[in-house]
């Protein structure tokens, strides 16, 4: 394992999670203020932070730390206030408590450690040390791990607790769907899933499958369960990993450097590449080593494990640029890439080139 | 920020050991912790109904409109019955399923 790494993912994953505190915030300002009201029940835990004012300073410095991590200023000093102000938020009351708060709180420590502060934007290529990234992708397959298997009860399994929660969120579930041995089945699914990320977002092969699948099982948590800005919430910090994930070797994108709108397409793709893991090679550069005739007919990918083509070839890149690579493995799905394939040749066909 | 090695190391071994350790531990427990381990939506907890009596009236009280944010994990028992006690006029006694708390006490 090298002992630095670029920073771009680690970058991205800081606006991501300062992105989601400053989201998550709004919550805490209505549950301090909840905790005002006379009718309320307070659970103190630390009782010198219930004080009113502690609280307006706990959220102060939870926004301030936020935006300084979405802007990457000042990383260590805005990821320490945020970190602080949640771990006070975390102990001023038993009610305050949460999962993602905690999840929270973990990421912007490593994130502190990670020496995470701005890397996306400039063009020079920023190196981190690569342990607290390991800790980082360690932390995702712990909180999956533990997730799946605090799940292997009686209660989960015969599909009672997922009853007693689907369809309380944005979307609403048939009552016929949630009374039925459908649940047991669902509730069997959730736990392989869970335990399925846990490992195979480390493989190389699996990953594309995994990223599919858990961004599938956020989108569904966030969607089918209550409460939708927390589930949202934590689905922000789980995903906000996946970048981490990703093979750091660029791969090589092939293209027709004759062909005017191939060369737009290939723009678009680089303009989107924060992560740098698209190398561009035109045609007419021979270290690619490939046929340049077969170029002609559709852009190549050479990756560390295959070299594809055409519309496999778009999904390669798709998978490794912004935002499309949390969704881009979808396109692997039987019937959605041959439909991507036609689109493919059709585009090819209708391709415009300065060079005929 | 640069770590040295050895500094590096123990962070990363103090890390792991408490985020091992600790959903271990609390799952292991009896009763298993609720918070610190990872457990969601893993359980339901029924939640206990308070019912408040005074003088000349009883009813249930509505957990939600006297808590922040109400969580499966919150010490009820031990919190809630004063509490109402405190903020129901002529409030005498609290009752639930397995207890009861008298407001005069």
């Amino acid at each position: 394992m090298p002992e630095l790494i670029s920073a771009r993912p680690v970058a991205l994953m800081r606006i991501i999670v300062g992105g989601a505190a400053l989201i998550r915030s709004i919550g805490a300002f209505e549950t301090l203020g909840r905790l005002r009201e006379p009718e309320v029940v307070v659970m103190p835990i630390a009782r010198w932070l219930s004080d009113p004012g502690t609280g307006l300073a706990v959220l102060a410095l939870w926004v301030l730390g936020a935006i300084g991590l979405v802007l990457g200023w000042r990383t260590t000093l805005s990821g320490s206030a945020l970190a602080a102000a949640l771990g006070a938020y975390l102990a001023i009351d038993h009610q305050t408590y949460g999962n993602h708060l905690y999840l929270m709180l973990l990421l912007v420590i490593l994130l502190v450690v990670a020496d995470s502060g701005a890397a996306l934007g400039s063009e020079e290529e920023r190196q981190v040390a690569t342990w607290p990234m390991t800790l980082i992708k360690i932390q995702a397959s712990i909180v999956y791990g533990f997730a799946g298997l605090t799940k292997l009860n009686s209660e989960f399994l015969d599909g009672t607790v997922l009853a007693g929660s689907l369809g309380k969120g944005l979307i609403p579930v048939p009552e016929a769907l949630v009374a039925s041995s459908t649940m047991g089945i669902l509730a069997i699914g959730a736990i392989v899933t869970e335990l399925f990320l846990a490992t195979a977002l480390w493989r190389d092969r699996l990953r594309p499958t995994a990223i599919a699948l858990g961004f599938s099982f956020h989108a569904a948590i966030t969607l089918f369960m209550a409460p939708t800005v927390e589930l949202f919430v934590f689905s922000l910090l789980m995903l906000s990993m996946y970048p981490l994930f990703l093979d750091r070797r660029p791969i090589a994108a092939v293209w027709d450097d004759d062909c005017s709108s191939c060369r737009d397409w290939i723009e678009r793709f680089t303009r989107s590449d924060m992560l740098r893991l698209i190398e561009p090679v035109g045609k007419s550069d021979p270290s690619h080593g490939l046929d340049p005739h077969d170029v002609d007919h559709a852009m190549h990918t050479i990756t560390p494990i295959s070299t594809n083509q055409a519309f496999a070839a778009t999904t390669d890149i798709l998978e490794r640029i912004v935002p499309t690579l949390w969704v881009a493995p979808f396109l692997r799905l039987p019937l959605v890439s041959t439909v991507g394939e036609r689109w493919y040749r059709r585009q090819a066909d209708r391709r415009s080139c300065s060079i005929a | 920020m640069r770590w040295s090695r050895p500094a590096a190391i123990a962070f990363i071994v103090v890390w792991l050991t408490v985020q091992l350790a600790v959903p271990i531990a609390g799952l292991t427990n009896d009763p298993p912790a609720e918070r610190f381990v990872w457990k969601m939506f893993s359980t339901s907890t029924p939640r206990p109904e308070f019912v408040v009596h005074t003088d000349s009236r009883t009813e249930s009280v509505d957990l939600d409109a006297i808590t922040a944010r109400l969580r499966a994990d919150l010490p009820l028992t031990e919190t809630i019955p004063e509490h109402i006690c405190q903020i129901t006029s002529g409030a005498i006694s609290v009752t639930w399923e397995n207890g009861s708390f008298s407001c005069r006490s």
